[in-house]
This record gives C-alpha cells, structure tokens and sequence, in this order.
C-alpha cells in the first residue's frame, strides 16, 4: 500500500513536471509570437517585398518588437503587409518612422526594419500604414563604382604623366610652376587616387563576390544613396579631369605659353589640395574594408562607424561637386577656348 | 487467436497483424468508454513506463545534444553562421531527433517489457484466469499499458528536449564562452508554434502505437517460453518501425497543413 | 441428483488444424459431485474445460452451464456463468505482479457483489479462504516466493472468492511430489465438504482419480471410452480402459 502510494507521488510530480516544460515552452514561444500581449497593428506597402514572409521579424534600430502577420497583394500589384508590434515598444515608432526591407544574419531570412522617426513624433497607433522606403538596388551602385574606378585609374595615370613632367620643370610651363607646394599637392592627389583605385577595384570584386555581406552594408538607404551620388560625381569629375589632362598633354608648348592666367592656377590649386584631402580620407576607408577583416562586422554592428563613414562619404562628395567646379572653370576659362581655336585652326 | 510465426516475415501474417491490430485498437477506445477505468494500474503503469523510463531518455538526451552540437559546429563555424548553432540543434531535436529518438528507446524499453510481460502472463495463463473470474483482463492489462504510454511518452519527451537544450549547451560552452541567456534567446529565435505541435501530436501517436503494439504481441504470444521472447521482439520491431511510418505521414500532413 | 445437472455437454467437436481434439463429447455433471476426466497427456482434456468457460471456442456442439447455454450468450450472461465456476489453473496463473492478498482482492474487487464490501469484510473473506487453503502465512508473499504446492493451493484460494458452485480443476497434482500431491487431493475433497462445490477434476494421475473421484470418465482420442466409479472401471474388461490402469 505505502509503495502504491509512493508511486502514485512520483508519477504525479512527473507528469507536473512535464506539463511544466511544456507550459513554459508554449509561454516563451507565445511571448515571442505576440500570443498572449495584444499587439499593435500597423501595415505598410511595399513595391517588392523581397522574399519577406509571415512571421519573419519587425525590427526597430535592432531590436525585434514584432512580426509580419500577413501578406498580401493589392490590386496595383504592390503589396500589402500587416505586422504585429509589441505594445510596450510600439511608443518608440513615430508615425514618421519609414519601414523597408532588410535581411537578417548571412543566409538569414528577410526582416521589415522601421527606421526611427522623429523624437517627438506622436507613436504609431493601430491600423497606422506606415511609409516605405524602398532600397537602391546594390547592382546599380556597383556598376556606378565600377565605371569611376575605371575612370581614376585613367585620370591617374594621366597625372602622374604631368606630374612627371612638372617636375622635370620642362620648358616654360617648370617657370610657371615654381610654387613647389602645388605640385606636391597634385602628386599626392595623384598617388591616393591610384591607391584608392586598387582599392575600389578590390571591393568592388569582393562585392561582386558577396553580395549578401555588402547588402547589410547597404542597409541604411540614406547612406546608399549618398554612395551612389557620390560614385556619379566622381564620375564626371573624373571624365573632365581626363579631358583636361588629354588637353594639356597634347600640347604641352601651347599650353605653357598661355598658361599665365593666376586665379586659375590658383583654383587648380584649391582643387587639387581638395582632392588630396578627400582621397586621403577615402584611402583610409578603403583602406580598413580592404584589410581590416572586422571591418564588414563593424560596418555592420557598430552605428558610429557607419556615421563617420556617411559623414566622410558626404565630404567627399562635397570635395568631388568642387572639383567638378573647378575643372569646369578650368574648360570654360578663356586659356582653354583659345587653345581650342588653335587646335581648330591647326586643323 | 495467436500469432503464429510472430518473427517470420510472412505476408499473410502481416496482414493479419495488421487486422488484428485494428480490432485492438477498436476494442481498447470501446473499452475505454464502456468499463470502469482501472486507475490505479493506470497509475502504476504510468510510474512503470514514465518514471522508469526517465532516467534513460535523460541521458540520452543530454549526449544527443551535447553530439549534435559538437558535430555540426564545425560545419556552421566554416560558414561563419556559428550564432545560428544553438536554433539549429534545438530545432532540430524539438521537432524530428527528441521525438524519433526517444520513441525509439522508449519502444526498445517499454515496449519489448509490455510484450514480454503480457506474453508470459497469456502463457501462464494468468490472462485466462483473468478472463474465468470474469474480470476484463483486457481492460485491466491493455487499456492501462496503452493510456499509459500514450500519456508518458510525450511527457518524456518534454524532458528529453529540456535536457537536450541543456547538453547542447553544455557542448557549445566547452567551445565558446556563450552565456545561457544568449544561447537561450538564440535556441529560442526561430521556434515557432508550427514546430512544437505537430512534435507533441506525434509523439502522442508514437506513444499509443507504441502501447498498442506491444499489447498486442503480448497479447496474442505463442505459446511456451519462446512465444514471450518472440513477443517482446516483435513489439520492438513492429513498434519501431510504426514510428517511423508515422513520422513519415505526420511530416506529409504537417506540411500540408502549414 | 439426477433432476440437478449443473452441467450438460452435448456432441463437443473441437479440432486444431488437421487434428482433431475432441470429436464427439458428451458431458453432464450435477451438483455437489466430483467429476474426474482420465485421460493421457495431449487428448484435448483442458481443451474441455477451456470450452466450458468459453476461453476456446468448439467447432460444434452445444455447452449448457447452470442452464446458461455458453457458446450463444451474450458477455454479461457469460461472465455471471464465470462467476460461478471456478477455475484452478495447472500452474495456479497467480498474478506474478501481485501479492497474494491481492491476487484474491483481484477477482473481488471487480465483482459487482463484492465490490460493495468494505476492506474490513473483503480482508474476512481473503483470510478465511487461505486459511482453508492452509496458506495464511504467505499472504503477504509474491508468488515468486512460494513453491508450486502453494501456488496451486493459492490459486484455489482465488478461485475460492466469488463462492463458486463449481469448480474446475486442471491438472492438480501435475508436477507435484507425492506427498504435496494427497495434501492437494485431500484439500480438493476437504473444500467440497466446506464449500459445497461441484467440482470437474481433469488428470491423468490414477491416484487422484482414486481418491477425488464420485464419478470418472475416461477419455481417450477426443472420445469418451468409459464411464463409472472408479472401482467399476478399475475392472473393466475392455483394452484401452486397462491400460489406465496400469
């Protein structure tokens, strides 16, 4: 009878315990599900949702407070997704918050991440359908890099081919330049061009290679953007650098004699030291994607290093729009034209 | 009725025990309506084949984990996906490894022990003696074994999978200094609803198929000493192989449904 | 006597296979008598008994018991004849898992008389009937602890508990020393007096025979061959009775 009794206890702890586990589980994954909060509702509307799925999580600056419930197409072939936040997080997404897509780990699934909105901005509320923002396609910025680089790798060339003969001091045009701090100033523009475009064609190989490492690069679509501008001027001040280098190497006697015109050496000057800087700086980024092998990690995980590389790319555009100018005023200056009458004339 | 040539492949006997196994499993819900519930047998049968049984899923379980996790981490640390090391484990022991692998051991336990047990009560005829003082051996051996692994196995289960979560853990600290919350919150992120149910519902049905089987070999044992060693391996057998059969449909279904 | 057939078997035909066990049996027993079936080992003698309680199934014939015909009823008819018959097993069946006492609580306890009863009146009946079974001091015991004698005398006192009017006896003195054998034999004889039982004895022991039987039937290929007291038969002329005998 005492054994009978005995048994009896233990099989009743047993079978507590064992719900127990299950209970527990049920509650952890319910809790994770949104099961038992009642969660907050909001939607919004994607031109692509780029594999996204039910239950795949909604983040806010990295932290999950939801998940996609629902999906489905409206009748402009957009599509329509519902998801479900955490009441408590859901004071932190503004009614300005923008939401796209992004995808999660390395061969991790796609998730919806809402970018802050304002401060002070009133919270979202139930049935809010809150902006998109949908992502530059990483194969357009790639093919913007890829043509700059191939255009400094010219352009540097080129002035190394200047540069060269500047300090050889030939002829008319060494008399011309005697201010030795211009042609420092060009040379090492020229040498972290050349640097940096090694560099750029490493990465963008490696991107090539990878792209699902560089999409999480390329979260942030302000920054994206910024890049893709970025590698568009560059574009064309490399083009008009050509140009000009073109020009000059032609005719290097012309060139010499009508080279006499100060506030444009004066520009060039501004210019070049402008190059340097910036490529100076973009060395240095390209440098630590390059080499450094946690540089993709902190692109990813640490947001001040994603800052200042905004903050750089940002300069560099600024560096990239003056020497547009420059090199504009460089053609549009008289000297240029008459060279070009010459040429005309010559012909 | 006996079976007659219980470990012979024979076809005819297949089918046979594939009729015979239905009725049983007609007469055991039947009978588990009509007659007086035998609690207390339940009861001991529960401590028999649950608590028994603890100990031995229990180890396995931890080893299961801790194996698992050894195994694939280096797979995952080549690919640089080590953070997904503990979902992959705990998933894949939540959903197919804990309830194949410990319905498994629980067959190879409990159910070669109902066959041998059933089978030698029928050949000393105590199942006789039961059915002449007209209590229903039945109900009183089958219904009770059946409701008991029925209801312990997934129980064991829950276990199983507790301590496999816990070996694996036990496997990837030994390599990396993960703390639990993070391993938790890792093994954790890609459990849904969709992966524990279908899990329990099928080791419910592992457990019952389990119960009933080895019920049945014991039940309708040959004759003579060797009719129970025959019993208890055919229990085995049958009920091993049963699982996997119904993995096989619990997998079709669960992919249908979800 | 003669108006008190407790037992009527007509026309029995039972065969496994190609062989046929029992081929044409017919049986009566009355109340209060000892019946004693003779036959040698193998001759479908349990396979009777089996059908008497309906544990086989005849291929034809027809089996009346207290005026319940067995083979047509329905369970509950069924189980109120096996209520009434008790049924010794050639091993004692004792429930291996169970003590003693609770090898006789079984029966008792799923009884629908008995059940009614409270512990105190059930532990009165289980103790009266071990004790009339000489076994009072095993009743705590499992029976993996008691000898084949006592099983056999503990599986007497099982059947014992639902006061059947009939008991059946499989084999009582197979593999037991001769002298355990008369204490079995005596107890069989000591029991009718007590519980005023009928009681259908099968054996191929002579001796039993001798000293349970009122009545014996001699049985041999599925057949009855003879039929008479003991010292009638023991001077048959015929062959195949002799041979008995021997």
């Amino acid at each position: 009878m005492k054994k009978k009794l005995q048994r009896s206890i233990l099989v009743g702890i047993f079978v507590t315990l064992g719900l127990a586990i299950f209970i527990a589980a049920i509650y952890l994954v319910g809790k994770k599900e949104n099961l038992f909060g009642s969660p907050v509702r909001v939607s919004a509307i994607f031109n692509d949702v780029k594999g996204l799925r039910e239950g795949n999580k909604v983040r806010l600056s990295g932290i999950d407070i939801g998940t996609v419930s629902s999906l489905s197409f409206m009748n402009d072939n957009r599509v329509f997704i519902q998801m479900n936040l955490e009441e408590e997080q859901v004071l932190y997404v503004k009614k300005d918050s923008k939401v796209t897509i992004g995808s999660e780990g390395l061969m991790g699934s796609k998730v919806v991440m809402i970018l802050p909105g304002t401060i002070d901005g009133i919270p979202v509320q139930e049935y809010d359908t809150l902006q998109t923002v949908e992502q530059v396609d990483i194969d357009d910025i790639l093919e913007e890099v890829n043509k700059s680089s191939q255009n400094i790798a010219v352009v540097s060339s080129e002035l190394i081919s200047i540069t060269r003969k500047i300090n050889r001091g030939d002829g008319v045009f060494g008399k011309i330049f005697t201010d030795t701090t211009l042609t420092q100033n060009l040379d090492d523009a020229t040498r972290n061009i050349s640097y940096i475009t090694e560099n750029l064609y490493d990465l963008s190989e490696k991107v090539n290679a990878g792209e699902g490492i560089v999409g999480k690069l390329f979260a942030d679509t302000t920054l994206t953007g910024d890049i893709g501008k970025a590698s568009a001027n560059m574009d064309e001040i490399t083009n008009n650098l050509r140009e000009i280098t073109d020009k000059i190497n032609q005719g290097q006697g012309i060139f010499g004699r009508m080279f006499t015109d100060t506030s444009l050496t004066n520009n060039l000057y501004v210019t070049s030291k402008n190059l340097q800087s910036t490529t100076g700086s973009l060395m240095l980024l390209a440098d630590k994607m390059n080499n450094d092998s946690s540089a993709l990690n902190l692109l990813i995980d640490d947001p001040t290093f994603a800052d200042s590389l905004e903050i750089l790319i940002q300069r560099l555009n600024r560096g990239i729009v003056e020497a547009t100018e420059a090199a504009d005023a460089v053609q549009r200056s008289g000297l240029i034209r008459a060279f070009s009458k010459k040429k005309k004339e010559e012909k | 009725m006996e079976r007659k040539s219980p470990n012979k492949l024979n076809f005819e006997q297949l089918l046979m025990d594939i009729a015979g196994i239905t009725t049983f499993l007609f007469r055991y819900i039947g009978s588990l309506f009509r007659n007086r519930f035998e609690g207390r047998e339940f009861i001991n049968q529960c401590y028999r084949t649950g608590y028994q049984s603890l100990l031995l899923v229990g180890i396995t379980a931890i080893i299961l984990g801790l194996v698992l996790t050894i195994q694939i981490r280096p797979i995952l640390a080549d690919l640089g996906a080590e953070a997904w090391l503990p979902n992959m484990v705990f998933i894949s022991v939540l959903t197919e490894m804990g309830p194949v692998i410990f319905a498994l051991l629980f067959a190879g336990k409990v159910g070669s022990g109902i066959g041998a047990e059933l089978s030698s009560m029928r050949v000393t005829e105590q199942i006789d003696a039961m059915e002449v003082s007209a209590t229903n051996p039945f109900n009183y051996l089958v219904v009770t074994r059946v409701s008991a692994t029925t209801i312990m196995l997934p129980l064991l289960v829950f276990f199983g999978d507790l301590l496999a979560f816990f070996g694996s853990f036990i496997g990837l600290k030994a390599y990396s200094d993960i703390s639990f919350k993070l391993f938790y919150s890792r093994a954790f992120s890609e459990v849904y609803f969709r992966d524990i149910f279908p899990a329990t519902i099928k080791t419910i049905f592992f457990g019952f198929f389990i119960g009933l089987i080895a019920s049945y070999m014991g039940y309708y044992s040959g004759k003579g000493t060797s009719g129970v060693g025959k019993a208890a391996n055919a229990a085995v057998v049958a009920s091993s192989l049963v699982i996997f059969l119904i993995d096989l449909i619990a997998v079709q279904l669960t992919d249908i449904l979800t | 006597m003669e108006n008190n057939r407790i037992l009527d078997v007509h026309n029995l035909h039972k065969s496994f296979g190609e062989k046929k066990v029992i081929d044409g049996l017919d049986l009566a027993l009355y109340s209060g008598e000892n019946l004693v079936i003779l036959g040698k080992s193998g001759t479908g003698k349990s396979v009777i008994m089996k059908c008497i309680v309906r544990l086989l199934k005849p291929d034809a014939g027809s089996i009346n018991v207290f005026g319940t015909d067995v083979l047509n009823c329905g369970e509950k008819e069924l189980n109120e004849v096996r209520t009434r018959i008790g049924y010794l097993f050639q091993e004692g069946a004792l429930y291996d898992s169970m003590t003693i006492r609770e090898n006789l609580e079984f029966p008792a306890k799923r009884d629908k008389k008995l059940r009614k009863l409270a512990d105190k009146e059930l532990n009165e009946i289980i103790e009266k009937n071990l004790e009339s079974v000489g076994l009072i001091d095993a009743i705590d015991k499992l029976p993996s602890e008691l000898s084949g004698g006592m099983k056999k005398r503990a599986g007497l006192a099982r059947s014992l508990m639902l006061s059947p009017d009939m008991i059946i006896y499989d084999e009582p003195t197979t593999g037991l020393d001769p002298y355990t054998s008369d204490a079995i034999n005596d107890l069989i004889l000591r029991i009718r007096e007590s519980y005023n039982t009928a009681s259908l004895i099968i054996t191929h022991d002579i001796k039993c025979a001798k000293r349970t039987s009122d009545r014996m039937v001699i049985l041999s290929d599925g057949k009855i061959i003879a039929e008479g007291k003991f010292d009638e038969l023991k001077t048959d002329p015929s062959e195949q009775v002799r041979l008995f005998f021997v």
